[in-house]
């Protein structure tokens, strides 16, 4: 059984595909929310809400490309923070501060460890960027900000790698 | 000395970190079952608490204990509402339809509207499904969940309704919610739409409708002051467990998000369990019907040379309380729920 979002598809491929992303990651992405929200049923609201922000889109990400669910991870963490922000009534600019997203456990370069210690917001643009390849534009459209305000995010996030790099 | 990266080891570092991002495996809860129909369930018998828990987080508590509380009841409910099983007797009505499987094109009300009247209920709900109020119920946050298998919606109609500019009107506390309320008032209309669709663009200005007993009674909730027997309502029952438990977590000396973990009461919130203020009931000798709808005068209508119709809903209650246990359902050919 799926939700309402899924079968208001009316492309039948579109929503198979849906359906296949929705059946394989949604405890995944429900795990990724519910480590960041503590709380189950804001959980599901944000593999709901991912999903329907994705569905919006004319291309579904591909269930074989391996960065779907690195994709899909980012989105749900991205969702649970800003719910969470609503509720501890953080503004924007304190998100990064405060919200330090999930942890994934990683043995990497010493530059990918440090991307994986910036602040969750951080994080997010850089992997958007730099590892699905969104341009600030679109990664405009997708955080709901303004362009300038990714751009600047990107800007801080590269002074973030200095910093962390450096104090090594 | 200064530090400073190319792009492409910058893009390299971002590669090894979404690899891993990708091998990650966030581990649910295992007591979580992620159900849509638990959590419509939830959302019929407890959605006030569940709204309130989205706007304040120490209230949460509130909605766990409730459940709690009531969490077998919830399982009678759940099977007596989504088991197709209840619309047995309507299956009789009309078995030479031989029809392979009834849909549930359910609207189920979230923040449970409670009526003083069975006829106060079918009048206000029929009303709803024609749009007369819609936006009202939309805006105190009665969202209608529904699934529509078979009958895909257009997706440009629903991106056009979550694209609609904002609303003074429609405002709520978050915009997000502003959308799913849109989004579920504008299902309601879509269904309005399917059945004058099906039985003509007059239908809803000729409804009629009979009422059939239910087999299965849908229990009605209800809340108690212990000390009184006094009936409450949710608001005032919520805020009595609210004050309680805020009180018992500060003479505990902890705040009242310990006091229900992981499914469970703690051991502070244990001591208590016998000074609840208020608990949860169900209304004895509550009775459900089903409400069959007519529109000029017929319950089915052809579409695409197969019947389909039987528009239907299902009231609870007793005496001066009566609910919409279950929303708008029809029977479609050809659906089947595997």
């Amino acid at each position: 059984m799926f939700p309402l979002f899924i079968c208001t598809i009316e492309d039948p491929v579109k929503r198979s595909d849906c359906e296949l992303l929705y059946m394989e990651y949604r405890q995944h992405m429900f795990g990724v929310a519910r480590s960041i929200l503590k709380d189950d049923a804001l959980s599901e609201d944000v593999v709901q809400d991912v999903f329907i922000k994705l569905i919006e889109k004319d291309k579904l990400p591909s269930l074989d490309d391996p960065r779907t669910k690195a994709y899909l991870t980012v989105a749900a963490e991205h969702r649970a923070l800003d719910i969470l922000r609503g509720r501890k009534n953080i503004s924007e600019d304190g998100l990064s501060e405060e919200a330090a997203g999930i942890c994934v456990p990683m043995e990497a370069s010493e530059l990918a460890m440090a991307v994986n210690g910036l602040p969750a917001a951080y994080r997010e643009v850089i992997l958007l960027h730099y590892y699905m390849g969104y341009s600030p534009k679109e990664l405009a459209k997708y955080l709901g900000i303004e362009h300038k305000s990714v751009l600047k995010r990107l800007e801080r996030a590269r002074g973030m790698l200095k910093e962390i790099m450096q104090g090594e | 000395m200064a530090i400073e990266f190319t792009e492409n080891e910058i893009r390299a570092a971002a590669a090894e970190v979404g690899n891993a991002f990708a091998a990650y495996d966030a581990a649910p809860s295992p007591a979580h079952v992620f159900s849509q129909n638990h959590e419509s369930a939830m959302r019929v018998f407890f959605g006030t608490a569940e709204k309130v828990q989205r706007t304040r987080r120490r209230r949460r508590v509130l909605r766990d204990l409730a459940a709690c509380l009531a969490g077998f009841v919830i399982a009678l409910a759940s099977a007596t509402v989504f088991i197709p099983g209840v619309n047995a007797a309507v299956r009789r009505l009309v078995p030479e339809l031989g029809r392979p499987g009834s849909i549930y094109e359910g609207i189920e009300i979230a923040e449970q509207l409670q009526f003083g009247s069975l006829q106060e209920a079918v009048d206000k709900y029929v009303a709803y499904l024609e749009n007369q109020y819609l936006r009202d119920l939309a805006v105190s946050g009665n969202y209608c969940y529904c699934r529509i298998p078979g009958r895909g919606t257009s997706l440009a109609w629903y991106k056009a309704i979550l694209d609609r500019p904002s609303d003074e009107e429609f405002f709520l506390e978050r915009e997000s919610e502003r959308r799913k309320s849109e989004l579920h008032s504008a299902i309601a209309k879509h269904q309005a739409e399917f059945v004058a669709s099906l039985f003509g663009d007059d239908a809803w200005n000729n409804v009629t409708y009979y009422v059939e007993k239910s087999e299965q009674d849908v229990p009605v909730g209800t809340y108690i002051e212990v000390s009184t027997g006094e009936r409450l309502t949710k608001e005032q029952y919520i805020e009595m467990l609210d004050r309680f438990w805020t009180r018992v977590a500060k003479k505990e000396g902890i705040s009242t998000d310990e006091l229900y973990k992981d499914g469970q009461y703690t051991a502070a919130a244990r001591k208590h369990l016998g000074e609840l203020p208020a608990r949860m009931d169900w209304l004895p000798g509550t009775q459900s019907y089903t409400v069959h709808l007519l529109f000029n005068g017929s319950g089915y209508a052809r579409d695409n040379g197969e019947l389909i119709g039987d528009v239907r809903f299902i009231v609870s209650g007793v005496q001066d309380v009566w609910e919409i246990s279950q929303g708008v359902t029809w029977d479609a050919p050809g659906y089947s729920w595997d």
